[in-house]
């Protein structure tokens, strides 16, 4: 007979998998509390809260921290633009081709990100553009219109179609139209699309090693960090901060879009 | 009488110029003023997509179309006084019934207190008083037509347009509508088009109608002179589903060598001895207020109604047929 209860073993196996991604995050977390500075042993010989206040004095965290923020703002502000253009005009339109510029508007995301960073730091280089703070966020740009363009699509297909041909129909203009149907309901996705994009290039490290020139961002800070003996558990702490810039996004992302399977490339 | 909406050779092809898909393919149509009008036919037959050429969401490929005597081939749709009830009602989910119907107002620059108390008027009008504050997801199927109704009405639009509009709702609920949309009408003095695939609706409700075949009009008039007279085969099978015979057939019956239609209520069941038609019951389907013969005669199926409280013959038995000569349409068209 068919039951609908998981089986003992299926049980343990999915609690066992879940542990085995999400325990080293805890690890992470109970590090940044360590007295030992130097190495990571297990378990810690005391717990303390002053690298808390050691990374707020440590002057080398705030330029990559601001320049995490920044890189993230732009390439989430361009991508929301983009992204939603470009989904209203694969919903709205059928015309040729139309399938392979979706497909080519989703390769980013499906790339692997040497691959993106490989070519734009030759394209760059071919056209003589310096590495700077917009060679990082053009690079980011890239897969976060992909996410924003995969929330507003669906929110598109979604939508019927009716409604926008309905408020013509009583008299109002494409900018009313847009103003107050369209945004209405497109508004969620885009917000969810433009956090998650927001929390994606937060924390990218493959295609800004390969655009960014002297700067460092948030993540590449911390991967030149780790291999420094002194003050560890400082990483740790700005690693709680990344988490809490990555993952509160995500999760209010997650709430908007409740109820459709819309959250689509949340998990480059 | 004014023409509300005039068609003069209107056509909308879609697709290459080489092989076009003629949607509606050089229409000719008017539509009086204060009329209810129906597009009647079967899917695909370019009845939606004139209506979309009267609400100006499809320009013609070629001719022109008048509303009210303007030639409004630039006039988007927001810009002209036409109201359209969508088959989807396509309300607006986000917003509650009282907004949906104020819209039309609203974009116009009407002040809130104002459009309030009309878009109340116009739900009193469809007998929605008190859904104001509901969201259209909390409304039945009915309320949602209702609102979408109420929501074309509010601009007093000069005609009104309705894309199947009780396509969705069940068979009890169709027809209270029907009957309501039909006394709303009359009360509003507003030009109704109406657009659907029940042959029983349009013929209920119209004042006049127009059976589209293949993007072309096979047959307008009012629905007595339609029924009575189809002018094709199409029509005479489409509308009513009446027996088709071919010109041999209708020779057999007493007629001309030519296609006719012979409505199955006019045929008259009798014993099968003495008449000159008689052939094998092959089907009867029990109706209710009758049953429906099948017979098999000189080579072709003709259909008969049988009213209730006659006797149902056996499949096989043999019977006659009779009708009034004046029944027998011949009809002038082909196709």
């Amino acid at each position: 007979m068919h039951s609908d209860r998981a089986s003992l073993g299926l049980k343990i196996a999915a609690v066992g998998g879940l542990l085995f991604l999400h325990l080293p995050i805890l690890l992470i977390f109970l590090y940044a509390f360590t007295t030992e500075d130097k190495s990571y042993q297990f378990p810690p010989p005391g717990l303390t809260t002053q690298w808390f206040g050691v990374a707020w004095n440590r002057e080398d965290i705030w330029p990559p921290l601001y320049l995490s923020l920044w890189v993230a703002t732009i390439a989430t502000f361009l991508a929301m633009i983009l992204g939603t253009l470009v989904s209203a005009a694969m919903a709205r339109t059928a015309f040729f081709g139309r399938e392979q510029i979706s497909l080519l508007i989703i390769l980013p995301i499906a790339l692997p990100g040497v691959i993106t960073g490989m070519s734009l730091r030759s394209a760059f280089s071919i056209m003589d553009i310096p590495f700077s703070t917009w060679t990082i966020i053009l690079g980011h740009a890239t897969f976060c219109i992909v996410i924003v363009y995969n929330n507003a699509v669906a929110r598109f297909r979604r939508l019927s179609g009716g409604i926008l041909e309905a408020s013509a129909d009583l008299g109002a203009n494409s900018f009313q139209t847009f103003r107050y149907v369209l945004l209405p309901n497109l508004g969620t996705a885009l917000l969810a699309g433009g956090m998650l994009a927001f929390a994606l290039s937060f924390d990218e490290v493959i295609v800004t090693t390969f655009t960014a020139g002297q700067q460092s961002t948030l993540p590449i800070w911390m991967l030149q960090e780790l291999v420094r003996p002194r003050q560890r558990p400082v990483t740790n702490v700005v690693a709680i901060v990344v988490f809490l810039a990555t993952f509160v996004p995500i999760l209010i992302a997650y709430y908007l879009t409740r109820g459709g399977s819309e959250t689509a490339g949340a998990g480059k | 009488m004014t023409a509300a909406v005039e068609f003069l050779r209107v056509s909308r092809h879609f697709g290459p110029a080489s092989a076009p898909v003629k949607a509606v393919d050089g229409v000719d149509l008017t539509i009086a003023e204060g009329s209810f009008f129906a597009m009647l036919g079967p899917s695909g037959s370019g009845k939606t997509t004139c209506l979309r050429l009267i609400s100006g969401f499809e320009k013609p490929t070629s001719g022109t179309i008048r509303i009210f005597g303007q030639d409004v081939g630039d006039i988007p749709p927001n810009r002209r006084n036409v109201n359209t009830v969508f088959q989807d009602y396509a309300l607006f989910p986000h917003m509650n019934v009282r907004d949906n119907v104020g819209y039309g107002l609203m974009v116009k620059g009407v002040d809130r207190r104002t459009r309030d108390a009309r878009a109340e008027e116009m739900l009193a009008l469809v007998k929605l008083e008190g859904y104001g504050d509901r969201k259209p997801a909390q409304l039945s199927g009915g309320q949602r037509q209702r609102v979408a109704l109420a929501r074309a009405l509010v601009n007093e639009p000069k005609v009104l347009l309705l894309d199947e509009p009780l396509g969705a709702l069940d068979l009890k609920l169709r027809e209270a509508m029907q009957d309501e949309l039909k006394a709303l009408q009359s009360r509003l003095g507003i030009t109704f088009v109406f657009v659907t695939h029940d042959q029983g609706e349009a013929l209920s409700m119209a004042d006049s109608l127009a059976v589209f075949n293949e993007g072309r009009i096979a047959q307008i008039g009012t629905p007595a002179e339609v029924y009575a007279r189809p002018r094709t085969r199409f029509v005479a099978d489409f509308v009513g589903s009446s027996n088709v015979l071919p010109p041999e057939v209708t020779r057999a019956f007493g007629g001309p060598m030519k296609w006719a239609s012979l409505r199955p209520e006019m045929l008259r069941v009798t014993a099968a001895d003495g008449v000159a038609l008689a052939g094998t019951v092959t089907g009867i389907r029990y109706l209710g207020a009758g049953s429906r013969l099948s017979v098999a005669l000189n080579g072709t199926e003709v259909a008969a109604l049988l009213p209730a409280g006659q006797p149902v013959p056996e499949p096989g038995a043999t019977v006659g047929l009779a009708f009034d000569p004046a029944a027998l349409h011949v009809m002038e068209g082909e196709g």
